[in-house]
């Protein structure tokens, strides 16, 4: 298992259900004596759930839940608690980490887009994920370059925007996910009116294509 | 072999008169272009030098005329793998298509023609929708002057074998930036695409999709798929509300069009509130330009809900959000479309209020 540096990293990791033994027991310890982190702990569960299933669950009070599930537990026959032991680990199944590349919006960070970005003066906002520590977000300015419009025939406009962000996630890679129901009802609207299909195997590719719209 | 007589023979058939207008092709493409003989694949020699509209007339006869069974994968750069397994079939004018995704949660999709059932099991719905633009591409038959060929050009870069068949590699070339390109492997005998890159700028390939798996004239039952895809019971079957408009009805229009980009159609859609929100409208301005196709998506600005404009990418799929102000009030615009950001960038430059 990677060393998680940051208590974040590792509220994140514990949420994400990586860390084993000590590494657990440690972070257990730092939630439990930390009203802040088990309030991040809770956020990034939300967060991991809403990105897993894409629909907002009803998240109301949690120390109810908490009383509830207490009494639920009292009301359990006493049962010997096992500790889970090394040999039973590798059969629990791992959770998907809520960040996993999975088919979802990406929000375009790599260079080469960064670059098409910057020349057309894009503004664009990251800042969506469970870490935004491991974010770097900076700050460019570029000249507006008047290729891209000048291809498209379309007359040079001055660009409003001049200050475009690059957001760079983990190694570079584009990494950080949307879920948004309203855009994945847009991309199917899309892929309805013909998106993607006026190659012969189109109307494959978007029935195979286990994106968003569903 | 288990394929009865008369399938294999009408196979065969359905082979000859392919091989046929393939011929017929190649012999009315050499005479005008001797020079694009020099484009043929040295390797084997046999690979047509067919132009773009030739190569797409042959790709989309062969889907319209075989019967298949196979296993499709999708894979996006960066993603995992969506797999399907199809079946398609042709009887006539008729078409039925079966897409069982393996991937994912369970989804079975038919297509009778332009009418398309999605089968979604956990939630026991049904949606069923008319797809007008599914059949845009056979206009082209007709017209071999197409201005597909202004914009993309083709070429055969080579033969390769997918899913155990011979197939010609066939680039298809955008001649600008404003839109991506494409590799296809041809089956080499019936023309079937069976495996498709997508190609950006930077030569990369941003998404691939491809039969690992497939059983051309393979024996389907026309009337077993009919029959699964009419079986809705139990099922809530939801039909999508949709208007036919005009841009002009809407009060829009395109300073300047994007070269290449032809409007296709324009509706008018009924968008479900999600979180209980109000319901409204949102026109959807339809474009393509032969191969790609972008939608532009118009609907009041509303700060709650639009919160950000963004730039995403979903495998060859570019969406792009911006808040358009005007004197009667602030618009918002979703640009979706298998084309560069720039292309969406220069459709929401292009946009206009129209009074």
């Amino acid at each position: 298992m990677k060393h998680t540096t940051t208590v974040h990293e590792q509220v994140s990791a514990l949420a994400d259900g990586h860390l084993r033994e000590e590494e657990f027991a440690r972070v257990i310890d730092k939630v439990c004596s930390s009203d802040e982190l088990r309030a991040t702990w809770h956020a990034y569960h939300v967060v991991g759930d809403v990105l897993r299933s894409g629909v907002h669950t009803a998240c109301s009070d949690s120390s109810q839940f908490l009383s509830r599930l207490q009494q639920r537990l009292a009301a359990e026959p006493s049962a010997p608690v096992l500790a889970p032991n090394a040999v039973a680990m590798p059969v629990l199944r791992r959770a998907e980490a809520a960040n996993e590349p999975v088919f979802r919006w990406k929000l375009v960070a790599g260079a080469a887009s960064l670059a098409a970005a910057a020349a057309i003066g894009w503004n664009w906002v990251g800042g969506i994920g469970p870490r935004p520590a491991a974010q770097l977000v900076q700050q460019q300015q570029q000249p507006v370059s008047g290729s891209v419009l000048a291809a498209s025939g379309s007359t040079p406009q001055t660009a409003s925007v001049m200050t475009p962000m690059r957001v760079v996630v983990g190694n570079g890679n584009p990494q950080v996910m949307l879920r948004d129901p309203r855009l994945d009802q847009l991309l199917e609207a899309h892929q309805q009116a013909g998106g993607a299909s006026q190659m012969p195997s189109g109307f494959l590719r978007n029935a195979t294509f286990d994106g968003p719209a569903r | 072999m288990t394929v009865s007589m008369p399938i294999s023979a009408r196979g065969a058939v359905i082979l000859v008169a392919a091989l046929c207008m393939a011929q017929a092709v190649v012999a009315q493409n050499r005479a005008p272009s001797p020079s694009a003989k020099g484009l043929i694949s040295a390797s084997g020699g046999e690979a047509p030098a067919l132009s773009v509209v030739e190569w797409l007339q042959r790709m989309h006869a062969a889907s319209r005329q075989r019967s298949y069974v196979g296993t499709f994968v999708v894979s996006v750069a960066g993603g995992n793998l969506s797999s399907a397994r199809i079946w398609h079939v042709c009887e006539g004018d008729l078409q039925l298509e079966r897409v069982e995704v393996l991937s994912g949660p369970p989804r079975s999709t038919f297509r009778r023609n332009d009418h398309v059932m999605t089968f979604l099991p956990e939630t026991k719905v049904v949606k069923s929708e008319k797809r007008e633009n599914l059949e845009t591409f056979p206009n082209l038959l007709g017209a071999p002057d197409s201005a597909i060929g202004n914009y993309y050009g083709a070429r055969v870069v080579g033969k390769d074998r997918v899913a155990g068949f011979d197939a010609d590699v066939v680039q298809l070339e955008p001649r600008d930036g404003l839109r991506f390109g494409y590799r296809v492997w041809s089956e080499r005998r019936s023309g079937l695409v069976v495996k498709l890159q997508t190609i950006d700028g930077d030569n990369r390939v941003i998404e691939q999709s491809a039969f690992s798996e497939l059983q051309l004239d393979a024996p389907v039952k026309a009337q077993a798929l009919a029959q699964m895809m009419s079986s809705t019971a139990g099922y809530k079957v939801e039909k999508s509300e949709l208007q036919r408009t005009t841009p002009a009805k809407e009060g829009w229009s395109l300073r300047t069009p994007i070269a290449g980009f032809n409007p296709v159609s324009c509706y008018k859609r009924a968008m479900g509130g999600a979180a209980g929100g109000s319901q409204g409208h949102t026109m959807q301005w339809i474009f393509s330009d032969g191969l790609a196709t972008v939608s532009l998506f118009v609907e009041p600005y509303d700060a709650q809900r639009q919160p950000r404009e963004v730039l995403l990418a979903l495998g060859a799929t570019y969406t792009l959000t911006r808040r358009l102000t005007d004197k009667d009030g602030d618009w918002w615009l979703t640009a979706v479309g298998e084309v560069p950001p720039q292309t969406l960038d220069a459709f929401a430059q292009s946009l206009v209020r129209a009074r």
